[in-house]
């Protein structure tokens, strides 16, 4: 294997890329750090960097790598190039869960609507929900584009479902909601981190475990099965692994849009590769890299004002998808 | 070596063929054909464990196929299907090591054992000098002998392969059933083919599996030909198969006009070929008479130069 040294180079690169995004992210914020306030003993810069800071730049890392993981994963499971759990609905089915939780359980009591726990289990129902949806019809509908469009379709209904919700509940719950939808990657305190990193942890661990499964994957279900792999479980746990994945983090951050349907495809330019032993730990760097770059470009803005998460995600993942598109036409 | 008892197969409730008893030798390059939507593809994939069979048996050296794990089952088949592989950024080599998928650990390490019978196969189907090149590189022929390789990795006794030639030019439909010839000399493995290139199985089958919608004939091309079992499966007014030859010819409708031809070959078959096209009867009594010399053809006391003349000239 003579491409082994180029791909030990890129997987460096990406590491030292992603360690120094960390560290920018640390230094960079709303209120600007001196330096040396990294290495200082004043109790204001402390607060800062280990109770806000750090907390938001390892939130960037670890939902980067997860929902970029959960868009390889559904992209192999529905060999299509643009499946993600954004585009596919399952964010919007997360919503979906999350909503029904805290607008329709006015009965539960408060605390434990806002420990971590439900809105957790809320999301994960919710993506699982949607992601089943659109893989039975998945299985009549083979065309890329159509596929598409039935993912948007059912983000439409959840964010209609949504709305009726809204209008039919309390002042409380809806202002935990709204809060949630505009959450942004600053809502992970270290409480919450205790619960998203193990969930996290077990969603990329399977898809770490399947990987062998997943290229096999790569021939279409005949050829898989031709191969002696077992396709109704392996189906099964590349659900479970999304589900975690994009679940969790949507619980917790929000809906983040397109980046999960990005990278894999950067990953894949980046290394010429669909072997998913390069593609699983290329992803999770790369994800988490572009992440902690959109987080900064939040920043930039100065004077205590951040954008949305959201709103920079879009802007560098939908043009990807432009280009992915574009490319598969002129191949065809 | 492998062998069906009383199989029924089809999908749900619908039997598609019934009371199969077929059996394959180690070596033996089968050639399954019949016409469209008698069942070729559900047989492959019943035999392949694919699709459960309705009633009946498939056993393997002894073993039934479908009391067979799916590691057991992918050690003793490996097929070459007619899905499309259009996965990007997939090397040749990577494809072929996907053939190794049954004898690698979880991780999916190639030792060198592997690496070994994936040159090995790659060299079988002269593919060496595109080990490092991307699927989306090479021609459809070169695709072709790509998951060839990858079936040849597997390391199994038997390939099943659905229409390999389908979506092939002639020069690559020949390679890849002389290639499928020389492996199963070379190879000791058992090759099932399903096709709709009778001419070509013809000529290269041990053995032909011939479906009709009331059942299989089995038997080698030969005496399938000389029995007539062909032109009743295929059977069809629009052609027949040649009783000199053995390729099918089409019945052309036959107009009024006759004509006898003389002269020197080849000149005169292609004259021939030609007037039985555009439905001219060939007699010897006919009134007139067309003389083919080389480069030249003489009718009506006229010289033309090309058939296209002469066809021009008796249509006036």
């Amino acid at each position: 294997m003579n491409r082994l040294p180029k791909n030990t180079l890129l997987f460096v690169g990406l590491i030292l890329l992603t360690a120094l995004l960390f560290l920018l992210d640390i230094a960079f914020g709303s209120v600007r750090l001196p330096l040396e306030a990294l290495l200082s003993d004043n109790p204001i810069y402390h607060e800062i960097i280990f109770n806000f800071r750090l907390p938001k730049a390892l939130t960037a890392v670890i939902t980067g790598a997860s929902i970029s993981v959960a868009g390889l994963l559904m992209q192999t499971l529905f060999r299509n190039p643009l499946a993600g759990p954004y585009v596919l609905g399952v964010s919007s089915g997360a919503s979906l869960g999350v909503a029904i939780f805290l607008l329709g359980s006015s009965f539960l009591p408060m605390h434990f609507i806002q420990s971590g726990w439900g809105l957790v289990i809320s999301a994960i129902l919710g993506g699982v929900f949607v992601l089943l949806l659109v893989l039975g019809i998945s299985f009549r509908v083979r065309q890329a584009v159509s596929l598409l469009i039935v993912g948007i379709m059912f983000g439409q209904i959840a964010g209609s479902l949504v709305t009726i919700l809204q209008n039919s509940s309390n002042p409380d719950s809806l202002k935990l909601f709204v809060v949630w939808t505009f959450g942004s990657l600053s809502a992970v305190s270290w409480t919450y981190m205790q619960v998203m990193l193990p969930l996290v942890a077990i969603g990329l661990v399977l898809a770490l475990t399947i990987q062998k499964s997943l290229n096999g994957l790569l021939l279409g279900e005949n050829y898989a099965q031709g191969l002696g792999i077992n396709i109704v479980r392996t189906r099964f746990l590349i659900i479970i692994a999304v589900a975690l994945l994009a679940g969790t983090t949507t619980a917790f951050t929000g809906p983040i849009a397109f980046i999960g349907m990005a990278v894999p495809h950067l990953v894949r330019g980046l290394f010429r590769t669909s072997n998913h032993r390069i593609m699983l730990p290329g992803t999770m760097l790369c994800g988490a890299s572009l992440l902690l770059l959109c987080d900064l470009a939040t920043q930039l803005p100065s004077d205590g004002y951040t954008l949305p998460i959201n709103a920079i995600s879009a802007l560098v993942g939908a043009p990807i998808i432009i280009w992915i598109i574009l490319k598969k036409r002129s191949n065809s | 070596m492998l062998k069906t008892s009383d199989l029924h197969i089809g999908y749900g409730r619908h039997v598609v063929q019934s009371n199969l008893n077929l059996h394959a030798k180690t070596r033996d390059l089968i050639c399954l054909t019949g016409t469209n939507g008698c069942g070729k593809s559900t047989l492959l994939r019943t035999l392949a464990g694919l699709q459960k069979p309705l009633q009946g048996e498939i056993t393997i050296q002894g073993k039934s196929v479908h009391k067979l794990t799916n590691f057991e089952r992918s050690t003793f088949f490996s097929l070459v299907l007619t899905d499309a592989i259009d996965t990007e950024n997939l090397t040749i080599h990577d494809l072929v090591a996907l053939g190794r998928f049954p004898y690698t650990n979880w991780a999916g390490s190639l030792s060198d054992i592997d690496e070994a019978k994936i040159a090995e196969a790659l060299q079988q189907v002269n593919l060496t000098h595109k080990t490092h090149a991307y699927l989306t590189e090479i021609s459809d022929g070169e695709k072709q002998r790509a998951i060839i390789a990858k079936a040849l990795a597997q390391d199994t006794p038997l390939v099943l392969l659905d229409e390999p030639t389908a979506h092939l030019d002639l020069p690559n439909r020949v390679e890849i059933m002389l290639l499928l010839r020389r492996l199963s000399v070379n190879t000791q493995k058992t090759f099932i083919l399903s096709t709709h290139e009778l001419d070509l199985a013809l000529q290269m089958a041990d053995k032909i599996w011939l479906m009709k919608p009331q059942g299989i004939e089995v038997g080698i091309p030969e005496d399938l030909m000389l029995t007539g079992k062909f032109q009743e499966a295929f059977g069809s007014h629009a052609f027949q198969f040649d009783e000199n030859d053995g390729h099918f010819k089409i019945n052309h409708l036959v107009g009024p006009l006759h004509v006898n031809v003389i002269g020197e070959k080849p000149a005169t078959l292609w004259l021939q070929r030609a007037l039985i096209r555009c439905g001219i009867q060939l007699s010897e009594s006919a009134p007139t008479t067309i003389e083919a010399k080389h480069g030249s053809f003489h009718l009506h006391d006229k010289e033309v130069n090309s058939i296209e003349e002469v066809l021009k000239t008796l249509m006036n």
